[in-house]
Parts: structure tokens; C-alpha cells; sequence
């Protein structure tokens, strides 16, 4: 897939456009979450701080309206029904007192008046012992006591003490006790925060002990918030994912502890769009850019693969194609200069398939008739050499019969020149049968009397007879050598014999003094029979031309032997058996010639 | 070419698609079937604060009073019940933990947040105050009757006998009785229980109401129509007899009314149902308690001739002074 240059390049392309995009995205979204976290945390810590001061503030107020009863009004100093009276009707105007007592230094009470259950006079009790009394009495101090819940009220109260002045000893002679719901607390402070969805403030003991929520299940369900160690991001009060900051309030030796939270999606709300609006723009970003590279790359690639198709149709032969783009720009200046091209190519090549087919055909003409003047030289050459051959062998036997006196009695002289006139007649009629079998072999009319017992040796034998008549008057000695296990052969016979008889009767004719050798042997599925001489040797030079027709060497030419057509007509006979003629010879060193044949060659079949 | 241009329109359109996000509107709207009689007013208020729009986002689904049969109410409102249910109602809202109860053999699980309750516990509503355990929770009262019975003493401090009227068909009712006696004991009060079983009782408490009693004194489901209220005005203001009655709302004849307030109480339940509609269950909610107003009608006091002492009306959350029912009644030009 990706060997495709259109996919490559809109890979590139796109990678090299919407990377960049994607990191500067990412930390633009990163940078905005840190920084809206940290801003996050200082709001919660804001939230915190004012909930704290309003809840301060609440208790202070409490403690102003209690102290205006002492003060102000003399409650102490007031009838007991008075008391009862102003006591009533704190309780019934302030929803934030869930109970009011009044309380002599000694612990009695005098007077206690509840938002719930009617207390009677039989229901007052000493309290004598309660610390919370004690220490408003021996301090002449507002004191606050731990949260706690109230059975009855099912709510959680802090209890306020207030000490009543003796003016007259300027001692506590009475001690004002309220109970403040944290009920009202959260009607009157968390309520009124104006908090949005995910945001959170609420009021918990040292503990952790929720006492003041939106929600007062979860006061009533004594819910308790783990409070980390520091302001910042940790898991809430639901549990959920938040950013929150704690900011304590003392009242007298409590410690509250205001927390407000906010969920972390809502800190980072504005990061989140933010990364939700890089990730649109992004995936936007990437679809535009896609499209317009896929465009574009279509643009460029196209005209390339159309090219490339054109261009394979006249690899393969078919220079019709043409590339059809309607272009201004340099691709369709490329097209045009690609066509224009292949118009040329193409008609460059019309002209040379022209060239060639004429030449061709001239070519075959000329060899047409090259075949037709040879082989009408051949037949002319056989017609010839036939009709030369009849009267000659006619000359010779009757010049034969002449000289053996069968018609008359001759004299010496007369056989002698008798016998010269016979000798040149046989030398001509040899000349006519070689120009014969060339003409035959040349005109591929030479047709072979295939045998299957063909005896090498016997050949050899008769071969090397025929020679030592030419050897009369020499001193060379002839000599043959046959191996033992020289099979039969599958051959013509008398070729065979005129290959040998060719070789052997060369070697008689040149070699002056010394011996020849014929020797055969078996070398694999063939039999290579070779003649050596001591004669005068032939020049590495002429090595081949002694195998052209009427070609001799100097010394074949300075001894007028010969006819020039032995030595081709050997080879050719040979080669018509599947085997060869060579020779290895140094001028003046004798001469060696070979014949290979094959034992048994499978483009021969005996004659029938 | 054509391929390519085509691509390019898709993936244009595609994008311009992706970068113009159409949010989806939020189609979840609530069913509240609303068998508040009183204080439905806070109750919507309260809502609405709280988000719930009606005809945005909430139906409320009403009990239909017009053919109101006395004898064939049980059928009907089953039958309207039902309806309710079928036509898919999340959550119901009641008057009392009582008519919870009963609703309750109506609706199966469906929550029910009651609006006022004596005593949740003692009526089979929930199993505890703080973990009422069923799909019932709601608001119960701060112990009103007790407290509003001292009041009555500390107006007429020579108080000795109290006309006791009472719905008798009421699971919580004998609970109520027996508190207020026991108060009464103490502050010296006799209680007069006059028991009310069906409609044709008021009249005959009515007649024979003793003519001694200081005040008449009504509790929960003690429903007047107007003739037999007139008749009981008839007998207790020349005899200078308060009545009371268990809520602040101001009520022509009414000298003294003393408990919850029905609009605060109705934005409580109001408060219980969104906890419960954002996926709290109500077994884990606890019965919320209703804080106690007082209310002092000067002008019912002055027509049964008793004098509001200046210390209980300083108590008063509401004071009711003459002409203000005719105000009302009067159309603003």
C-alpha cells in the first residue's frame, strides 16, 4: 500500500499538517488545565474564606442578640415571666436557636424554653456540672461547645454560652445557653452562595464530621469528610473528582472547618472546551487538509500514474495511447512534451519496421536467390562432373585396353605414354568425383548409406593399403594402430573409408621420410582416429583454410597435388556422421589430423 | 478528477459539520403526580427554583375535584391514581404521611414524598426517622400541638377546657391525643376529645360541644365546610371560645394557628424530590423536620372577645388585624 506515491504523499502531507497541530493543541489544553486548576483552587480558597467570614459573622450575630438580651434588656434582672416572655419570642423570631435556657450561677435552670417538646417546670434540672456553664461562669467569657446532635431535634446545635453580669458583685450570677442549629446555618449562609452545578461548600468538625451541608441528609446521616492536608485536588465529599480549599473558623476554642469544592470537570471546564474545540478544529483541520491533499496529490499523481500507464502500453508495443489531460501548467506542458514524444517515437519506429521489413525482404530475395544460383551451380556442377565422368572412365578403360595391347600390340613407348594418358584420366576422374560429392554436400543432396556394423579398422586397413602405393620410392614407414575393444560403428561405410583414405593419402602425398601413424581408439560414446606424418606440417594460419574447397597451402600448391577438396569434403562427411576433423600441426613439424565419429549416432538410422 | 472533487465537497461538508456541533437538547422531563392540597404554591416555587420548569422539563399531574361524590371519592381517586401511574408519574408528593400510606397500596414503588407527618413512624410510613427504609420519606412536624396548646394557656392563662377535635380514621391521631393530654396534665388543662368519623360528625360535635370549653381545638384532617363552620362560629364566639388550628395560614374565624408553615413545608418536599430525582433513594433520605410558626388573628380574637396578650403577639409570626380578610376579598383597581 504504501509504495503508492498518492498515499505517501498524502500521508506527508497530512502528518506534516496535523501534527503540529495536534502538540500545539495538546499544550495550549495542558498549560490552560494547570493554570485554570491553580485559579481553581485560589476561587475555592475565596469561596472558602467568605463562607467563613459569613459564618462567623452568623455566630457573631447570635452572640450580639444573645448579649443584647443580658445587656441591654437586663434579662437577668427581668420577672421570671419576662424572661419567659423575651425568651419566647427570640425562639419564636430567630429560627436559628433550637433551644434557649436560663441557667443561675449554681447550675439551676430557671427557665427552659425548646423550638420542639413544651418544658414544664418539673422538667428543669440543675446543670451544675456542665463545663460549657462552669467555664462561661469562672471565664465571664462567651464559650462555644463541640457540634453535636441532638436526638430530638435530629439535627446537629453548638451550644453558646453567655454569661449574665451581677452588676452589683460583678460576678456571673446567670449564664444564657443557646442551642444554634446548623440547620439554620445552612439556610442562612450555604444556601445563599449562589453555588452552580458541581460546586460544593459545606461545614465539617475537626473530625471531619459534616455538620452543615446544602443536602441535610448527609448532616443527618453523620457523614464524614477524610480532609486532606492541603488545598488542591482530591477526591470530595461525593466522592467525585474535586478541586477544594479549607479555610477554619474558631468559635472560642471550637474549630470549624468551612470546605468548598468544586468538581474538577468544572475547574477545567473552560480547558476541557478547550480541548474539545482543538480536537474539533484538529479533526476538521484533517478533514479540510485531507480532502485538499487528497486533491492536490490527485492533481500531481494522476497525470503521473496516466503517464506511467502510456508509458508501460509502449513498453509493451502499443504506441496508440496518449495521455488526455487539458493542462496549462507544467504537468500539462510535461503532457504535452510526453505526447509530442511518443508521436515521434512512434513514427521513428513506423520508419525503422518499414526500414527493416524492406530490408528483409530484400535480404531474403538476395537469399533466395544466393540458394537458387548455388543450387543451380551444384546441378550444374553434378550434370557436369556426370557427363564429364562417362566419357572419361570411357577414355580410360579403352586407353587401358590400348596399353595392355588388347587392341593391338603397343610398344614400350606407346604404354608408357598410354600409362600417363590413364594416370591423368584417373587424376581428372577424381577431381570430377570430389567436385561431385562438394557439389552434393553443398547442395544438401548428399545422402548417406547408413550401416550399423561398420569395422573402423577394416577401413583403416584399406585405407592405408591404398597409401603405401604412394609411398613407393619414400623412405616412410606406415604404421597403424588399432585398440583391441574398437567397437563396430553406425555409419555410411564408404564415407567413412573416403574420410580415412582422404587423410591417409594427404599424409603419403607430403611426407617425404619418416613414418605415419594411424592409430583409432575409443574415447567415450566416440572413436577419434588420428594420422600423423612427419611431412612438411601446414602453418597454424592455415589450419582453417584447408577446410575451404580448393583451398591448399603453399606447399600443396608448390607440389601441385591435390585438388583443394579432400580435406572440406572430409570434414563435411564427417560432420554429416555427428563427428568432426581437426588437426594440430607446426609448419615443418609434421602434421596431425583427427577424425572423431560417433559410435552410435542418434540422427542416423541404418538404411534400410 | 471528479472523484477527487467529490471527496473534497464530503470531507468539506464533513468538517464544516464537525465544527458547527449541534448539542443535544436534554429531552428528560419528570412526571410528578402533586396530591398537595395546601401549600402547592411554595412547592412549585421551589421547584422552579431548583430547575424544574413546568412544560419544560416537568408535568405536574393534578386530582381533579370537580365531581367530587362524597360516596364514590375512594373509586374516583383510585381511578385518577391509576391514571397517574400510567401515564408514566416519576415521583408523588403527598399531604400527609397518611395519605402516603394509602397511596402507597396504589403506586406500588414509585417514590412518595409526604408534606407533613406527625408521626411518620407510628403511621407505618417509614421504618426510622433517619433511614425510613421504602420509597416513602417527607417532612414531619416539630411537636406543634403540644406547644400550641401552652400558647393557648399563656393567652387565656384561664384555660381549663379544651375541645379536642380529631379525625378518628387517622393512624397517627391517638399518638397526638395522648401527647397533648399529657402536656395538658401538667398545665391543668382537661382535653375534651370529640372523635370524627364521618362527615355527618362535625355538625353533631358542633351542637354538642360543652359550653364551658376556652378553645376548640383542631387537629389534623378536621375539614369544616363553610355552613358548619358558620354554625360553629355561631356557638363559639358569643362564648368567647378560641379555635385553633394546626397551621400558621391566616383563616377568617381561626384566633390562634400554630405549626408548620405550608409553603415552607411544600419547598421542603420540594428539595426531597430533586435529591430524589438527581438518583437519590428515598429510604436513604431521612424524614425532614418542619419548623413551628405562630399565627395570631386579632380580628377572630376580637369577634370571641379574647385579648391576645402583647407578649404572645411578639411571639407571632404572622399577625392578622381587622380588615384583612376584607382587603383581600376586595379586587385591587
Amino acid at each position: 500500500m504504501f509504495n503508492s506515491l498518492r498515499i505517501r504523499l498524502t500521508l506527508l502531507f497530512i502528518i506534516l499538517t496535523i501534527v503540529p497541530l495536534i502538540v500545539v493543541g495538546t499544550l495550549i489544553a495542558r498549560q490552560g488545565s494547570n493554570t485554570l486548576e491553580d485559579q481553581s483552587v485560589d476561587m475555592q480558597e475565596q469561596l472558602a474564606r467568605r463562607t467563613s467570614i459569613s459564618l462567623g459573622a452568623f455566630f457573631t450575630e447570635r452572640q450580639n442578640e444573645l448579649t443584647v438580651l443580658t445587656d441591654v434588656y437586663g434579662l437577668g434582672s427581668m420577672a421570671p415571666r419576662a424572661q419567659k416572655d423575651i425568651l419566647l419570642t427570640l425562639l419564636s423570631k430567630q429560627p436559628a436557636y433550637y433551644e434557649l435556657t436560663l441557667v443561675q450561677a449554681d447550675g439551676q435552670e430557671t427557665i427552659r424554653l425548646t423550638r420542639g417538646e413544651v418544658v414544664t417546670t418539673s422538667d428543669l434540672t440543675n446543670r451544675a456540672g456542665d463545663p460549657l456553664i462552669q467555664a462561661a461562669v469562672e471565664t465571664a467569657e462567651v464559650s462555644f461547645s463541640p457540634v453535636y446532635f441532638n436526638e430530638d431535634a435530629r439535627e446537629r446545635l453548638i451550644t453558646m454560652a453567655v454569661p449574665i453580669e451581677d452588676l452589683f458583685t460583678g460576678l456571673t450570677g446567670q449564664v444564657l445557653i443557646a442551642q444554634v442549629r446548623f440547620l439554620t446555618v445552612q439556610e442562612a449562609v450555604l444556601r445563599n452562595l449562589g453555588l452552580a452545578e458541581g460546586e460544593d461548600v459545606y461545614v465539617v468538625d475537626n473530625n471531619g464530621l459534616v455538620i452543615a451541608h446544602r443536602n441535610p441528609n448527609l448532616v443527618l446521616k453523620e457523614t464524614i469528610f477524610k480532609l486532606p492536608g492541603s488545598n488542591g485536588r482530591h477526591v470530595g465529599l461525593s466522592d467525585d473528582d474535586v478541586v477544594l480549599a479549607m479555610n477554619p473558623i474558631q468559635l472560642a476554642s471550637q474549630e470549624l472547618i468551612v470546605v468548598a469544592e468544586t468538581t474538577y470537570a468544572n475547574a477545567t471546564a473552560l480547558a476541557s472546551d478547550l480541548t474539545e474545540r482543538t480536537m474539533l478544529i484538529t479533526f476538521a483541520a484533517l478533514l479540510v487538509t485531507g480532502a485538499v491533499v487528497i486533491f492536490v496529490v490527485s492533481r500531481v499523481v494522476s497525470p503521473i500514474i496516466k503517464v506511467s500507464r502510456v508509458a508501460q502500453a509502449i513498453q509493451e508495443g502499443d504506441y496508440s495511447k496518449r495521455i488526455e489531460l487539458n493542462r496549462k501548467d507544467e504537468i500539462g506542458q510535461f503532457v504535452t512534451v510526453f505526447n509530442a514524444m511518443t508521436d515521434q517515437l512512434h513514427s521513428l519506429i513506423n520508419s525503422l519496421e518499414e526500414r527493416v521489413t524492406e530490408r528483409t525482404r530484400e535480404a531474403e530475395e538476395a537469399r533466395a536467390k544466393a540458394e537458387h544460383a548455388d543450387q543451380v551451380k551444384s546441378q550444374f556442377l553434378a550434370a557436369t562432373s556426370h557427363e564429364l565422368r562417362t566419357p572419361l572412365n570411357a577414355i580410360i578403360n579403352f586407353t587401358k585396353f590400348v596399353s595392355q595391347g588388347v587392341l593391338g600390340p603397343v610398344n614400350e613407348q606407346q604404354v608408357e605414354a598410354l600409362t600417363k594418358s590413364v594416370n591423368s584420366a584417373k587424376h581428372l576422374l577424381n577431381l570430377i568425383n570430389d567436385v561431385l560429392d562438394i557439389s552434393k554436400i553443398e547442395a544438401g543432396a548428399l545422402q548417406l548409406y547408413v550401416e550399423s556394423n561398420v569395422c573402423l579398422a577394416e577401413e583403416m586397413r584399406a585405407a592405408c593399403t591404398a597409401g603405401e602405393s604412394l609411398l613407393e620410392g619414400k623412405s616412410v614407414k606406415m604404421r597403424m594402430e588399432v585398440a583391441d575393444d574398437l567397437p563396430l560403428l553406425t555409419g555410411d561405410k564408404q564415407r567413412i573409408r573416403q574420410i580415412l583414405l582422404n587423410l591417409v593419402s594427404n599424409a603419403c602425398k607430403f611426407t617425404q621420410h619418416g613414418e605415419i601413424i594411424v592409430k583409432a581408439q575409443v574415447d567415450g560414446d566416440k572413436v577419434i582416429t588420428m594420422v600423423k606424418d612427419t611431412g612438411p606440417g601446414i602453418a597454424p594460419e592455415d589450419h582453417e583454410a584447408i577446410f575451404e574447397t580448393f583451398r591448399q597451402t603453399e606447399t600443396g600448391l608448390s607440389q601441385g597435388k591435390g585438388t583443394g577438396l579432400g580435406l572440406p569434403i572430409s570434414r563435411r562427411l564427417a560432420e554429416a556422421h555427428g563427428g568432426q576433423v581437426w588437426l594440430e600441426s607446426k609448419l615443418n613439424e609434421g602434421a596431425t589430423f583427427y577424425v572423431s565419429l560417433p559410435i552410435k549416432p542418434s540422427h542416423l538410422k541404418p538404411t534400410a | 478528477m471528479k472523484r477527487s472533487r467529490f471527496i473534497l465537497i464530503v470531507l468539506m461538508l464533513l468538517a464544516i459539520n464537525v465544527i458547527s456541533p449541534v448539542y443535544a437538547q436534554d429531552d428528560d422531563t419528570f412526571v410528578i403526580g402533586n396530591l398537595i392540597l395546601v401549600g402547592d404554591e411554595g412547592f412549585r416555587a421551589e421547584m422552579t427554583e431548583l430547575g424544574y420548569v413546568e412544560g419544560e422539563n416537568v408535568t405536574y399531574l393534578y386530582i381533579s375535584y370537580e365531581n367530587y361524590v362524597p360516596e364514590e371519592w375512594q373509586a374516583e381517586y383510585e381511578k385518577q391514581v391509576k391514571a397517574m401511574v400510567d401515564a408514566g408519574v416519576d415521583i408523588f408528593v403527598a399531604n400527609s404521611d397518611s395519605d402516603a400510606v394509602a397511596l402507597k397500596a396504589l403506586v406500588g414503588d414509585i417514590p412518595i414524598v409526604f408534606a407533613r407527618a406527625d408521626d411518620p413512624v407510628a403511621t407505618g410510613a417509614v421504618e426510622s426517622l433517619v433511614s425510613p427504609g421504602g420509597n416513602l420519606t417527607g417532612i414531619i412536624t416539630n411537636k406543634p400541638h403540644e406547644r400550641r396548646l401552652e400558647v393557648l394557656t399563656e393567652i387565656k392563662p384561664e384555660t381549663k377546657k379544651v375541645y379536642y377535635l380529631y379525625s378518628a380514621m387517622t393512624l397517627e391521631a391517638g399518638v397526638v391525643l395522648e401527647q397533648v393530654q399529657t402536656l395538658a396534665e401538667e398545665l391543668d388543662v382537661e382535653i375534651i376529645p370529640a372523635p370524627i368519623t364521618t362527615p355527618e360528625d362535625y355538625m353533631k360535635i358542633v351542637q354538642n360541644m360543652p359550653e364551658d370549653v376556652d378553645w376548640v381545638f383542631l387537629t389534623p384532617f378536621v375539614y369544616f365546610d363553610e355552613a358548619t363552620f358558620d354554625a360553629l362560629l355561631a356557638i363559639t364566639e358569643p362564648r368567647h371560645i378560641g379555635i385553633t388550628y394546626i397551621v400558621d395560614m391566616p383563616m377568617p374565624g381561626y384566633v390562634m394557628g400554630y405549626g408548620p408553615n405550608l409553603d415552607d413545608t411544600g419547598r421542603q418536599a420540594a428539595r426531597i424530590i430533586d435529591r430524589i430525582l438527581r438518583g437519590a433513594s428515598p429510604a436513604d433520605l431521612p424524614v425532614e423536620t418542619a419548623d413551628n410558626f405562630l399565627m395570631i388573628n386579632l380580628e377572630a380574637a376580637a369577634a370571641s372577645g379574647i385579648e391576645i396578650p402583647e407578649s404572645i403577639l411578639r411571639q407571632a409570626n404572622t399577625i392578622i388585624r381587622p380588615g384583612y380578610f376584607e382587603a383581600l376579598a376586595t379586587p385591587s383597581s
